[in-house]
Order: C-alpha cells, then sequence, then structure tokens
C-alpha cells in the first residue's frame, strides 16, 4: 500500500525530476524556530521532510548531525517536544511526506509502543532507522511488522559493500532480503559505513553500477520501491551523479545543517536549497 | 577462554543493534575470534603478555574490623592484551580504540609498537590534555585523535566503534570495557577480562585468604566487577557494587552504547554506561546494586583519605558501604587506586 511517500516520489518523475529529501534539524532555542527551518525548506523546493530526533549516543552520525543532537540534548529539549513538533508539522502541511530519522536506541528509550503510537498521532509516513536489525534479529521486536500494519515505511538502507556482493553468498542473501522487504524506497548508501557528511564518496561509476544493480533486482524480484542516495550529498557534482545513476531522490542534511551551525541565516540556507531544488530537473 | 559462547542478549540487554548491513561483518569478526583464540599457542602468548605488561596485584590493607578484608587489586586491562593480540594473530594492521584513562592509552601504544601496529587512539579530554602523556604517544607513533570528545560527546569509545563500523575490514577494535559496541564485541572484552578474575582469586588463594561471605566491588561500568565475580561462587557469595558518580541528577535510562543495550545514568550532559551483562544480573537479584555520590562519602576517614593508597572515589564509597554494612561474617572490600583520567 503506498503513502504520501511514493505518490511524491511518482509526482516528481512524472515532472521529469528526482525528489528532494530534506532533513530537519531540532533547534536547540525553540520549536518555533524549528518551524522556520521547515517552512523556509518547503518553501525552496524540498519534496519529503525527514526530521532528525536526536539520540543521546549518535553514533551512526557524522559531526555535523553529532551536534545537531548535542545542542538539544544540553538545551533540555526532551523526545516529546521533538514529537509534539512534529504534529504541528502535520498541521500545518498535510500533504508533505514526513519520515522520522533517529537510531533504534531513542524507540526503545521510548519504548516502541509509545515511539509508534505517537509517530501515528503525528501522522508520520515513514521511518529511517538505519541501525533496526530488521533481518539478523528476524523482526523480534516487530517494528517492521508494525509499520506494515500501520502503512507507515521503514526505509531499508543498503551499503555498497551488498550491492556488489557476489551471487550466493551471505551479503547477496540479505540483499535479495532487502530488496523483497523495502517499502517506499530504499537508500543506497554513498559512503562506507553509512555516515552522514561522509567525505568519502563512491565514484560516479559506482554508484550508475549500485542503483543498475538494486533496480534490476527490484525488478527481478518484483518490488516497484523507488530508490534514494544518501550519505555525503552536497554539491551540485553529487546531485549531477544522482542523476546520472538512474536513482529517483537523494537525501541531503548535513551540508546545510552545517551551515545553520555555522551561522547562516535562514535566506542563505535558502539560497541553497533553492540550488539544489533546481538542479532536480533531468 | 570463550565464556559467553554467543550470547547475543543478558535478558532484556544486549543484542546487535547495527544495520543489517554491518551485521554481518560482527559474524565474520566473532567467527575469527573463536578460531583464533582456539588456535595452539594463543592462551600461552596471552599468559606471557600479561604476565609482563599487566600481571594482577593484589594485597590486603590491615583494618581494625576483623570482618572486613580490604583488597587492593590492580586495573583488568586484560580486554587490551586480548585484543591487540587478536590483531596480531588476525594479521590486521590497523588498530582502532577510544581511552578515558592514562593507563589504558600507555599500555595500547606500547603493545601497538610491540607488534609493528598503527594505532589510532581516541582520547576523552580528561587525558588529551595530558601533555606529558601526548609526547608519549607521538613516541609511540600514536595516530591521537582528541578533536571529537573536545567539541562533540565525550565519549572516545563511540568514535572508535563508528571507525572500526566503517571499514571492519581494515580495523580491528580494541575495547576496554564490555558496555560498548554491538554484538560480539561486548563479549570479547568478557572473555579476556573474565581470566583476570581467576588470576585474582588464584593470588588471593596463595595467600591463604579465607572466602568471604561477601565481596563488595566498587564499579563504573561493572566490566572490572564482572571479571572478578565470574571467578567466585555466587551460591554462597553475595556479590555488591557500589557506585558512585561525582553528579547527583543522573537518572536512569535504557539505551545503547553502540548498539548493546543496557543501563545508562545519564543527566544533559554526561553518561555512565553499564554493562549489559551486570545489568541483567541487578535484575536478576544476582548481584546488589548500590549507588552513591561524592558528597555522601564520608571524608572523616582520614586515615584512609592519607595513607599510602591512592583510592578512588568508589573505592571510597565501597569501604563506606563496607562499615555501615556489617551484617556479615566476612566481607571482601575489593578497592582500586584511583585511575588518572576520566571521573566517570
Amino acid at each position: 500500500m503506498s503513502n504520501r511517500i511514493e505518490e511524491t516520489i511518482k509526482r516528481a518523475q512524472d515532472q521529469g525530476k528526482v525528489a528532494f529529501i530534506g532533513l530537519v534539524p531540532i533547534d536547540p532555542e525553540s520549536m518555533d524556530n524549528s518551524m522556520e527551518i521547515v517552512d523556509m525548506m518547503i518553501s525552496s523546493g524540498v519534496d519529503i521532510l525527514m526530521v532528525h530526533i536526536p539520540n543521546w549516543f549518535p553514533w551512526m552520525e557524522g559531526t555535523v548531525l553529532q551536534k545537531a543532537a548535542q545542542m538539544p540534548r544540553n538545551a533540555g529539549v526532551t523526545r516529546d517536544n521533538v514529537f509534539e513538533f512534529i504534529k504541528t508539522i502535520r498541521i500545518k502541511y498535510p500533504e508533505i511526506p514526513i519520515i522520522n530519522m533517529t537510531l533504534y536506541e531513542t524507540v526503545m528509550t521510548m519504548g516502541q509502543e509509545r515511539f509508534l503510537k505517537l509517530s501515528k498521532e503525528a501522522d508520520v509516513d515513514g521511518f529511517d532507522i538505519p541501525n533496526y536489525p530488521l533481518f539478523y534479529t528476524a523482526d523480534k521486536m516487530e517494528f517492521y511488522k508494525e509499520c506494515l500494519e500501520r502503512n507507515q515505511h521503514l526505509i531499508l538502507a543498503i551499503s555498497y559493500e551488498l550491492v556488489v556482493s557476489e551471487e550466493g553468498s551471505d551479503e547477496y542473501i540479505l540483499l535479495r532480503k532487502m530488496i523483497d522487504a523495502a517499502k517506499g524506497f530504499v537508500f543506497v548508501m554513498n559512503a562506507p559505513g553509512g555516515q552522514s557528511g561522509s567525505d568519502v564518496k563512491l565514484t560516479d561509476q559506482q554508484l550508475t553500477m549500485a542503483v543498475g544493480r538494486v533496480k534490476d533486482l527490484m525488478k527481478e524480484q518484483g518490488n516497484d520501491c523507488y530508490i534514494s542516495i544518501v550519505c555525503g550529498i552536497s554539491s551540485s557534482e553529487d546531485i549531477k551523479k544522482v542523476k546520472v545513476s538512474g536513482a529517483h531522490c537523494f537525501m541531503i542534511g548535513s551540508a546545510y545543517i552545517k551551515s545553520l551551525q555555522d551561522g547562516q541565516t535562514l535566506d542563505e540556507i535558502s539560497d541553497y536549497l533553492e540550488g539544489v531544488s533546481e538542479m532536480c530537473n533531468y | 577462554m570463550i565464556k559467553n559462547n554467543d550470547t547475543l542478549w543478558y535478558g532484556q540487554y544486549g543484542g546487535c543493534f547495527i544495520a543489517d548491513a554491518f551485521s554481518l561483518d560482527c559474524d565474520k569478526y566473532y567467527d575469527e575470534y573463536k578460531k583464533i583464540v582456539r588456535q595452539d599457542g594463543f592462551e600461552k602468548e596471552f599468559e606471557q603478555l600479561k604476565a609482563e605488561y599487566s600481571p594482577v596485584e593484589f594485597k590486603l590493607l590491615e583494618t581494625e574490623d576483623e570482618n572486613l578484608m580490604v583488597g587492593i587489586a590492580s586495573e583488568n586491562l586484560y580486554s587490551i592484551i586480548g585484543t591487540i593480540l587478536l590483531a596480531k594473530h588476525m594479521k590486521k594492521e590497523k588498530v582502532v580504540c577510544g581511552t578515558r584513562y592514562t593507563d589504558e592509552a600507555m599500555l595500547c601504544a606500547k603493545l601497538c609498537k610491540k607488534y609493528g601496529l598503527k594505532l589510532k587512539m581516541f582520547m576523552s579530554k580528561d587525558i588529551s590534555s595530558i601533555s606529558s602523556l601526548m609526547v608519549q604517544m607521538k613516541t609511540y607513533g600514536v595516530e591521537t585523535e582528541t578533536c571529537m570528545c573536545e567539541e562533540l560527546f565525550n565519549l572516545p569509545e563511540m568514535y572508535a566503534f563508528q571507525t572500526w563500523v566503517a571499514a571492519p575490514q581494515e580495523y580491528v577494535l580494541i575495547n576496554c570495557r564490555n558496555n560498548v559496541g554491538a554484538f560480539p564485541h561486548p563479549n570479547i572484552v568478557s572473555d579476556f577480562a573474565s581470566v583476570y578474575g581467576e588470576d585474582l582469586k588464584l593470588a588471593m588463594e596463595s595467600m591463604g585468604m579465607p572466602s568471604p561471605e561477601r565481596i563488595v566491588v566498587p564499579s563504573v561500568s561493572g566490566t572490572f566487577a564482572l571479571g572478578v565475580f565470574g571467578a567466585f561462587d555466587s551460591k554462597t557469595i553475595e556479590f555488591v557494587t557500589v557506585e558512585c558518580d561525582e553528579e547527583d541528577d543522573l537518572q536512569e535510562e535504557l539505551d545503547s552504547y553502540c548498539g548493546t543495550f543496557t543501563k545508562v545514568m545519564r543527566n544533559r550532559y554526561n553518561d555512565r554506561v553499564l554493562a549489559p551483562e551486570l545489568s541483567n544480573m541487578f535484575d536478576n537479584g544476582e548481584v546488589l546494586r548500590k549507588l552513591g555520590n561524592i558528597s555522601q562519602i564520608d571524608t572523616n576517614h582520614s586515615d584512609l583519605l592519607c595513607s599510602q593508597t591512592d583510592f578512588s572515589v568508589q573505592s571510597l564509597a565501597g569501604l563506606n558501604y563496607c562499615e555501615k554494612n556489617t551484617d556479615k561474617k566476612l566481607t571482601l572490600c575489593l578497592v582500586r587506586n584511583t585511575r588518572w583520567g576520566a571521573v566517570l
């Protein structure tokens, strides 16, 4: 069953463009400031919002998102505050897809039932929880099952190492399982280790090959899920690379969140995001 | 040497909360670890190294209370020795570690130098400002990384784990404690650290010490306590840990430190993470957990504070507990010297 995520990506494809996923940071000072960031992102052309729910041990994140986690924590922002904010976004923007981005630590700390309840109340469309061990534990915590029942997509992330795995290997078996279970879109990582804001990136050829292989397997397994590129996307060259690769969307976060942390104004960030948005057209 | 036998969960704690794409690397790492540790010669080499670099030192301190034995023990650094030896046998060229204490940093540097391993060390801000230590690290050819802990989270182990996850084929991760990292890292630390407990027990037996009814271990993450408790009989001995924090507003939460769920004591700025195995033992009643903070330590014990022993604050809290709980015929309080580096 599709939701706002697929509808938005399909609309972008129909318009001859790749969809732009933008990461929403939590402003440590106030949720009103955070909402101003959201307003600016949407007016600048961001298609899908991914809200960064800070992790207190942000071990899968790069330095920019670590700082984006640390600042609200030190300021005393709670997870309840963040969920209230997400609800406010939904009320203000009923059509825009919202994805909650966090680590499974946050889900466990809050309690999975409560996390899912609050996410349902905020009518979010999906989750980017890169360290939920769906296959390793055979969905032991039933997070994936719960997502399916709620029609909220758990976004899976495929590393380059998995994409290039040899047929028959453990990695290949895992890749096939991921392709089978994918909903909404899958992330193909543009950096080893899946760290945000990474400086180590795949070459153009590597990324094109990776997207091609995932597409072929999707087709073979009868899954029409979309493909998004994540990690280390910031420059016009990166976006060109995404388009050449044949991916349907991409995510940017660290690039402009760092500018915000460095004190750039929302107008300056908006100029950057508008530039990115313009480059989304084929 | 392998004690945990693939334990992924300790009750509700533990696990391997790491992306599926990387979990295969964890499994492969554990398989290789088991294979190497079981090889002829590994244990012998391990024995030689620990005797040379970090032998168990234990002595009894004099007390006026006949029902209390106070023993001072050296730190348990066996996991550093074990994992560096593992790196050598895996034929890796690079190792990464996160250190909070000067003794950890020095041992890592020395052993890596001995085996020609390229060491990248994330250092907590508590020790990175010690210039003599930094000079030593340079002398040993260590690539030190201090900015992350200085500018972001003061969690050197987290950055070391992050480095390992990004390139598991390239690096071996040296973990000093079993409260960090996804399976199998806590298990590997636990295996090596448990050898310490056995050595300590042997040292006690060789001194003709009577068996206590209670063992009190001052604790931070619990790695030392677990190593000790594992060597003694829980049916006849009551195990107690005493934690003592600098701050009094730490709240307990369930969280995962790089992939292993456990109890975390935290406020807005700091975290203290407990070993998952120990968290489970608390819940099961196998170990009594006593919490305190520095302000509760009775500093009237000037005899202790001014003695030749540099008691850690946790050790002072442990002694306080023993002095106030005299219901057992014979209690062993296992104190340690303060370590230069982090308080938590």
